[in-house]
């Protein structure tokens, strides 16, 4: 199968090429750093040495992830300036991710020789249970999330590649139903493929008036018409596909090809270089982010369409109060909550507890808090976090805010003609910035993901090797065999997850969010009482932990059955006995029946997000549990000092 | 192991930063949502229909009091406590 790309993309992946050697290149030097006499410490905490810019950048480029770039810009781009209410909770998380447990939880982890997140829950009550049970819901979560930011990778990777579609000319076009159109084409080869096109969505049937094609930009242009008003659509032909021998269904080459490439880079240097490469790469990502960012909200600041004296920013803000997205009523852009009632004042609250706290019960978070030198570190991190935040979120809104009014129906996912809103930002890079900016600046959103799925990568393989493989099952294990365990493993989760990604889920930015409140409900509230209360016991952290676990997943689970049933019940009428049976045992729980965006959304019990309720329930549990059963005074002493 | 006086230091150290920062948090949640509530969630409109948004610095008034201007002064407190207030501990040996 030939592979063509073009001279601009060629431009595009040099620039990103020279991006990647820094990242080899720290990736080697981390590698020489690593100490033979204290292999595990190193690789996975890096000695606790953090100081202060490293810290900082660690901890910023780990949280700053692909949704970050991919489905937030997605989401604002979507639904306008109620996004800056989404993402506010972001003011205070420097000051709860790093300082509600900083300062304890790295005072802890050296008084109890601490390596990993389980490490400390197990220390603490000398319990080797509490120490699985955490690492099983760690593994949980960041499997889930890490084929999420892996599909991002992949998808990112695409739009660098832009592969071109092969030769083909249109056979026929048919209008199927009321909602879409069907392409057929035929190749060189006199194979066939039919290409199912959704309709422009505006409220009411359109019929399709003509179409033209284009051969040389492989494009079709298709025009519908309502009410004396014309709306096109393009439609670019179909894209390569690949046929992977145990998949069923064939796959995009680009998405194919990018993967292959996204994941070699950073499972390689992940497994080379350990806890240095991950923390010196972070160092460069988040320097590339944050430039790329600045640099973008320049761009997209001057490239909006000037509205009579207004330019930049005031100019889009007064294109998307003009403008009516589908389905909701003109100043749904620019005033809560939003097109469609995305974000009600319920859901509002429950953001502004989720990013705080969710941030603060994040393990990739607690490692980082594990690792710095000492306060003086952690004080001056503080600053560059802070700043860092500001600066980042803040030209994430404008540049998307101005992609709103640069594109103001493209990548709308109803009525879109170039795209899907997720890619809305490799997309408006490549419209905006010449082919060597635009391979720099896509190495922004590329280094964000890189940063968080290498952080991932080695929590999971450090629960793997030292919580349950050194700890519970071989503690005898010598530092050469250790050695090779943790190179070994996390190469080998990093393909699983590779493999996992050929296949990806739809649901970007709701993974993220789903394991991202998991962490925070399963950890923020056992860790706090481990950290700071003496009188927590072994059996109330663990039912903390596992209440937050618990109520999350099923508000989750209940919104999927609920999403379901709401599908089979529209499809035929009455629906399947299954989706009635449903219906009737369900439909007293409050959220129950109600609209949402995605089919992969929770239920939101009383109009909050599930990471209300998972923390409530763990913060119940771990107090109560802990006051139920009888404490360990002796063991306390260590860490509680009555003196 | 250092002296018990010293790490019960620590420890009131670290009591105080996390009330600190809950209360710092509590108080984020309550300007930002409280007033975006009050004033970003309701679309105003001029008698012949048309939307009225009032904007400063280009964005929508109601997100720049409620969400930029304390987003700003959360992070000129937090560069304060971080360089005056917070206190220092000496580094503990690793185990």
């Amino acid at each position: 199968m030939g592979i063509e790309i073009t001279w601009e993309s060629w431009q595009v992946l040099a620039a990103f090429g020279l991006y990647l050697f820094g990242v080899g290149y720290l990736a080697w030097f981390s590698h020489s750093y690593l100490k033979k006499d204290n292999f595990i410490s190193d690789y996975f905490l890096g000695n606790r040495g953090l100081g202060p810019w490293v810290l900082a950048l660690s901890v910023a480029a780990t949280a700053i992830s692909g949704g970050t770039f991919m489905g937030f810009p997605s989401l604002i781009y979507s639904n306008g300036w109620i996004m800056a209410l989404w993402i506010a909770g972001y003011m205070v998380v420097p000051m709860t991710g790093m300082i509600f447990l900083g300062r304890r939880i790295n005072h802890f982890a050296r008084i109890s020789g601490s390596v990993t997140v389980p490490d400390i829950f197990r220390d603490r009550f000398n319990s080797p249970i509490l120490g699985i049970c955490a690492s099983l819901f760690i593994l949980f979560f960041l499997i889930f999330n890490l084929v999420a930011q892996f599909k991002a990778g992949g998808l990112l990777m695409k739009e660098a590649l832009r592969i071109m579609p092969a030769q083909a000319g249109v056979e026929a076009m048919r209008d199927i139903d009321k909602g879409a159109i069907e392409i057929e084409f035929k190749y060189g080869d006199n194979r066939r493929e039919t290409l199912s096109v959704q309709k422009p969505q505006v409220g009411s049937t359109l019929s399709l008036e003509s179409s033209s094609v284009d051969e040389k930009l492989k494009k079709v242009e298709l025009v519908f018409l309502l009410e004396g008003k014309r709306y096109t659509k393009t439609v670019n032909f179909p894209l390569s596909k690949i046929q992977i021998p145990f998949l069923q269904i064939p796959i995009d080459l680009g998405y194919f090809l990018g993967l292959i490439i996204f994941s070699l880079t950073v499972i390689s240097y992940t497994t080379f270089g350990g806890f240095w490469a991950v923390t010196w790469t972070d160092v460069l990502e988040g320097i590339v982010m944050l430039v790329g960012v600045v640099i973008l909200a320049f761009l997209a600041w001057n490239a909006v369409p000037a509205l009579g004296e207004k330019t930049g920013l005031a100019a889009a803000t007064e294109h998307l109060k003009n403008m009516s997205s589908p389905g909701s009523e003109p100043g749904a852009l620019v005033y809560g909550p939003g097109p469609g009632h995305f974000l009600t004042i319920g859901l509002a609250f429950s953001f502004f507890c989720l990013w705080p706290l969710a941030s603060a019960g994040q393990p990739s978070a607690m490692v980082r808090l594990m690792s710095f030198k000492d306060t003086p570190s952690l004080r001056r991190a503080l600053v560059l976090v802070s700043s860092y935040y500001l600066l980042t979120y803040f030209s994430l809104l404008v540049i998307f805010i101005c992609a709103r009014s640069i594109f103001p129906t493209q990548y709308l996912r109803e009525i879109g003609s170039e795209g899907v809103p997720d890619s809305i930002m490799p997309a408006l890079i490549r419209h905006l910035a010449h082919p060597m900016i635009a391979g720099v600046l896509l190495a922004a959103p590329y280094a964000a993901i890189m940063s968080t799925v290498a952080a991932f990568l080695l929590i999971i393989s450090s629960s793997l090797v030292r919580d349950l493989f050194q700890r519970t099952l071989y503690p005898q294990a010598s530092e050469k065999t250790l050695k090779w365990m943790s190179y070994s493993v996390t190469f080998s989760v990093g393909l699983i997850v590779m493999l996992g990604a050929l296949r990806p889920p739809d649901f970007l930015q709701y993974i993220i969010v789903f394991t991202g409140s998991g962490q925070g409900a399963a950890f923020l509230f056992p860790m706090t009482a481990v950290l700071y209360w003496k009188r927590a016991t072994r059996m109330g952290v663990l039912a903390g932990m596992a209440g937050g676990f618990l109520s999350l997943v099923s508000l989750y689970l209940l919104g999927w059955m609920d999403n379901w049933t709401q599908v089979q019940l529209g499809m035929s009428q009455g629906g399947s006995s299954l989706a009635s049976t449903l219906q009737t045992c369900l439909g007293w729980i409050p959220g129950w029946g109600e609209m949402r965006h995605d089919s992969f959304a929770p239920l939101f019990l009383c109009g909050l997000d599930p990471v209300v309720w998972g923390l409530l329930a763990s913060l119940a549990l771990t107090w109560g549990g802990s006051l139920l059963t009888r404490h360990d005074e002796t063991q306390a002493e260590k860490f509680f000092p009555s003196r | 192991m250092e002296p018990e006086s010293n790490q019960k230091r620590k420890l009131k150290n670290g009591i105080r930063d996390a009330t600190i920062v809950a209360w710092f948090w509590a108080i984020s949640l309550f300007w930002s949502i409280g007033y975006c509530w009050q004033y970003g969630y309701l679309i105003r409109k001029d008698p012949q229909g048309q939307v009225v948004l009032e904007t400063i610095l280009g964005m929508p008034s109601w997100a720049f009091w409620g969400i930029f201007s304390p987003w700003v002064l959360c992070a000129i407190f937090t560069a304060l406590y971080g360089l005056c207030l917070m206190r220092d501990d000496p580094p503990e040996p690793d185990q």
